[in-house]
């Protein structure tokens, strides 16, 4: 539990030296700024009140984006940055099993995915309380939601850069929603139910929610989509175990 | 006791080229092995597989009578490899602590052993510094540090001193014969021969992934740095002239 926690922290401030925390944070606050400004205008003008939602969604939207290279490059860059630098001998000739050393990163990695989809979930609320504006419905689970999505790109990530090149690993992980597959076969058919086990991040992007065109979500379809989430990453987390425990290191 | 022993070590590399083969070696608790080569003799291969670093394609290894892929007998053994790569963000100080703290060692305990030994790799008053400011020489020595934090008792140096200045070389040496003399084990490959005739009590010569020879100095009635030196060619070369062949052959069965 030491070990696993030490690599956890030390993580954290590898991400913190490379200046990646900074510029994940200065990103949020750009977008942050951008839109209070947007969402100023469109308080001022009450005939473009209605439409404000929209700019909520598009912010949900970008900061969701940004996050999402955030979570591919932690999860690619985690464990390959580790042997392509030669580093990991030097944890790996103490008392620390492999195993160990992945979910030691994994939670690193998660850790500063959960910071930042709280920050986005702040800074909605933020948006609301300083233009005196009602919640949408919404923001109470779009940010957990995009943390489940971030947790299963992350993983995956994780697990392709242990059998490729970190970069190929990150571009996969960037185009491996093929919820496009599942609408080619809406209509039963042979292929319909292949779509089943395709990867797609679609139901845990809320933005439709925000312009109330859509409203699949209650708290059930939450709770389900996060277990699905956790299980999805689970097995690619044990799947990257398994091969890095058998993985070459130097 | 046997520290180290290694049944029929054989490691073929993807691609094909048969790094080690067979290996059997025996290192004995409390004696100072050298394990000498030329480039590309297996040395580094056979380090990374008593520390689990590859996977071996046949035979086994052991590390204290456990087989290596374990991980607490680690706690028993230090390690500096031939490249030193570090986090370089960390200061020499806090890297010891870090990797003291997952050797296992206790914070009262962590701390007066970091001070210790950046007292005696001489890099006490460079400890705040950040270690991406260090020369190749201090790293060799904080590599030194990193290795000797939990007190281990077996040490394996991968060409401990390649980067160390002629001061450097002989504190290392000082200190070999120091943990020698403490009952330590320790295990040392290296190219430079005069190093390892003043330190080793038995030295295993390979060449193209074969053990070429077994040694022990302590039966010499003298070993000087020209002795371990001729031994060395001798074996080298007769088996260059003898083995040029027949690696040929090995390598067009592949």
């Amino acid at each position: 539990m030491t070990a696993l926690l030490l690599i956890t922290a030390d993580y954290l401030r590898t991400l913190m030296h490379r200046r990646f925390l900074v510029a994940l944070l200065i990103s949020m606050f750009i977008i942050t700024l951008l839109f209070y400004f947007i969402i100023q205008q469109f308080v001022l003008d009450p005939q473009f009140l209605p439409q404000l939602p929209m700019v909520l969604a598009v912010f949900y939207a970008f900061s969701s984006f940004v996050g999402t290279v955030a979570a591919i490059y932690v999860g690619a860059s985690a464990i390959s940055g580790e042997i392509s630098r030669g580093s990991i001998a030097m944890l790996l000739c103490r008392p620390v099993m492999r195993w160990q050393f992945l979910l030691g990163k994994f939670i690193g990695a998660l850790t500063v995915l959960l910071g930042y989809s709280l920050v986005m979930g702040g800074v909605m609320m933020f948006y609301c309380y300083v233009h005196d504006l009602d919640m949408l419905p919404v923001m109470r689970f779009a940010p957990w939601l995009t943390f489940c999505q971030f947790l299963m790109m992350c993983s995956l990530a994780m697990a392709l850069s242990t059998v490729m090149h970190p970069a190929l690993a990150g571009v996969l992980t960037f185009f491996s929603d093929l919820s496009w597959v599942f609408e080619l076969f809406i209509t039963d058919g042979p292929f319909f139910y292949v779509s089943y086990v395709l990867p797609s991040y679609g139901p845990f992007n809320a933005w439709l929610d925000f312009i109330g065109t859509s409203s699949v979500y209650s708290w059930g379809n939450v709770n389900l989509l996060t277990l699905y989430a956790f299980d999805v990453s689970l097995i690619l987390v044990l799947l990257a175990m398994w091969r890095l425990r058998n993985k070459e290191v130097t | 006791m046997s520290v180290i022993l290694t049944e029929n070590l054989s490691k073929r590399y993807r691609g094909g080229t048969l790094a080690l083969k067979n290996l059997n070696l025996e290192v004995r608790d409390s004696e100072v092995f050298g394990f000498i080569g030329p480039n590309g003799s297996g040395k580094s291969t056979t380090i990374h597989l008593l520390l689990n670093f590859i996977r071996p394609s046949s035979g086994s290894a052991l590390l204290f009578g456990e087989p290596v892929i374990g991980a607490m007998h680690r706690k028993r053994l230090g390690y500096v490899p031939e490249s030193i790569n570090l986090h370089t963000y960390h200061t020499g100080r806090s890297l010891l602590n870090f990797y003291g703290q997952l050797s296992g060692l206790k914070s009262l305990r962590l701390k007066r052993r970091v001070e210790e030994l950046l007292e005696f790799v001489g890099l006490y008053d460079d400890a705040n510094r950040r270690i991406s400011k260090y020369s190749k020489g201090m790293l060799q020595r904080l590599g030194l540090a990193q290795a000797l934090l939990h007190d281990p008792e077996l040490l394996i140096f991968d060409e401990p001193t390649s980067n160390m200045d002629p001061v450097g070389r002989r504190e290392f040496r000082e200190m070999v014969l120091n943990l020698k003399k403490q009952g330590r084990t320790v295990f040392i490959s290296s190219h430079i021969l005069s190093e390892l005739g003043a330190m080793c009590d038995r030295v295993a010569i390979m060449q193209f992934g074969e053990l070429k020879r077994l040694e022990d100095l302590r039966t010499w009635d003298e070993v000087d740095d020209s002795s371990l030196e001729k031994l060395f060619f001798d074996t080298i070369e007769t088996e260059r002239t003898d083995l040029t062949p027949s690696r040929q052959s090995e390598g067009s069965d592949q």
